[in-house]
């Protein structure tokens, strides 16, 4: 094995104890991305780190405390957005394919704000690990993974930064030399950004992103980010 | 897969049932709360980051994933990563590598018989016991203290190589113990 895979996975359980610097992070993650050894091994320690909190020994909560959470609750209105459609369904076991669209369908609800970015990360890993189907995108700085879900596909990409103002990202689909849009999407974190669409990747040959003027265009125009092989 | 005891909760919450929150807080605010403090000196800060963690369950249920783990475990993790993001990032006091990995041996010792602990977390008390001192100290200076490898290769006075190992050994092993205490599923 290349040493380059060697030195990522030596870091795989200080990512999952959260003990990575950033930049040493972003790389790994890139890495992970793209490998299923790294990925799998990373899952497995996700899960294991995530146990640790349960060493704790619980203590008496500060008095009140379901009050003051409930008074917050109260405060911030308007109400709750509501929960991601299905996954009631979830509570009960699921076929693969159904489980990856329901994780894909949460995780996409977590990326609108991705502070517990450890949990996210998880879900992340068991939506890629469950696919091996799908294309391997890849370009200068970014890479990705376009999955197969139930309702269509879904595109994980990390290295992408936020397009321009006036551009968008446009994913496209290729049954042999010819391109079918697969949607715009934005990129607003560099690390990790996911994009679903109800497009399935039946009968498709391969898959590219470029950079689109803004709402994306009938046939691919501007520059080549990502592609697969 | 058996049915969740907390599955009643959980059904609640996802139908907005502030009472289902509030018995959720009953069972598990000692155990989130817990959490915040063993890595935040300030006890003040502690309870806010509950308050927090309590508020996004609130917000995002959908964010727990049962097919994963407990939601016990669930909540006493998203308070780790909560309260780290404080140290880290609003230089907020921090515990010190003597008072991380003080406390975390008191606790080993402590815990036998706790009828108050759940299954899942007795199991991972044992694990931690059998691992080395050496990996321990490592995993808890990262886990609870925040620290990076490379901290955590300064703390201890050990190369940053070394560090890495202790790290990955470690929760390689400990992944191992947790999955055979689990029993075949």
């Amino acid at each position: 094995m290349d040493r380059e895979h060697d030195n990522f996975r030596s870091l795989i359980a200080a990512y999952a104890l959260g003990a990575l610097p950033p930049d040493e992070e972003r790389e790994l993650r890139a890495h992970i991305v793209t490998c299923d050894e790294c990925m799998a091994e990373a899952d497995l320690l996700l899960d294991a780190s995530s146990k640790i909190a349960l060493a704790v020994q619980p203590e008496e909560p500060p008095p009140g405390l379901a009050d003051r959470v409930l008074a917050l609750v109260h405060e911030q209105q308007p109400a709750p957005e509501p929960t991601v459609p299905g996954w009631r369904s979830r509570l009960v076991p699921l076929t693969a394919a159904v489980a990856l669209s329901l994780v894909v369908g949460v995780l996409g609800y977590l990326l609108i704000d991705t502070k517990d970015q450890l949990a996210t990360d998880r879900q992340v890993l068991a939506a890629l690990l469950r696919a091996d189907q799908g294309f391997e995108l890849a370009g200068e700085d970014a890479v990705a993974k376009l999955v197969p879900t139930s309702s269509g596909s879904a595109l994980v990409v990390s290295g992408l930064s936020k397009a321009p103002d006036d551009r968008d990202y446009q994913l496209w689909l290729f049954r042999g030399d010819e391109p079918v849009s697969g949607g715009v999407f934005e990129v607003t974190d560099e690390e990790l950004a996911l994009f679903r669409t109800d497009m399935s990747l039946e009968g498709f040959t391969g898959a590219a992103v470029t950079i689109e003027p803004s709402g994306g265009s009938r046939a691919p125009t501007g520059r080549l980010v990502i592609t697969s092989s | 897969m058996s049915r969740s005891p907390d599955q009643d909760l959980i059904e609640g919450l996802l139908d907005r049932d502030e009472e289902a929150l509030r018995r959720t807080i009953g069972r598990y605010g000692g155990r989130v709360y817990a959490m915040a403090k063993r890595v935040l000196v300030d006890p003040a800060l502690a309870e806010e980051v509950s308050q927090d963690v309590f508020l996004a369950l609130w917000r995002r249920p959908g964010a727990f994933d049962p097919a994963r783990g407990s939601l016990e475990g669930f909540l006493a993790g998203v308070a780790r990563n909560k309260a780290i993001d404080l140290v880290r990032h609003e230089q907020v006091r921090r515990r010190s590598r003597v008072e991380l990995i003080a406390e975390t041996e008191s606790t080993l010792r402590v815990v036998q018989d706790d009828a108050e602990r759940t299954i899942e977390s007795r199991d991972v008390v044992a694990s931690l016991k059998q691992l080395s001192r050496e990996q321990r100290d490592a995993i808890v200076l990262a886990y609870f203290g925040g620290r990076t490898y490379r901290e955590v290769a300064e703390e201890l006075g050990i190369p940053e190589g070394t560090a890495k190992t202790r790290l990955r050994d470690g929760l390689a092993k400990l992944r191992k113990l947790m999955a055979d205490a689990e029993g075949p599923t």
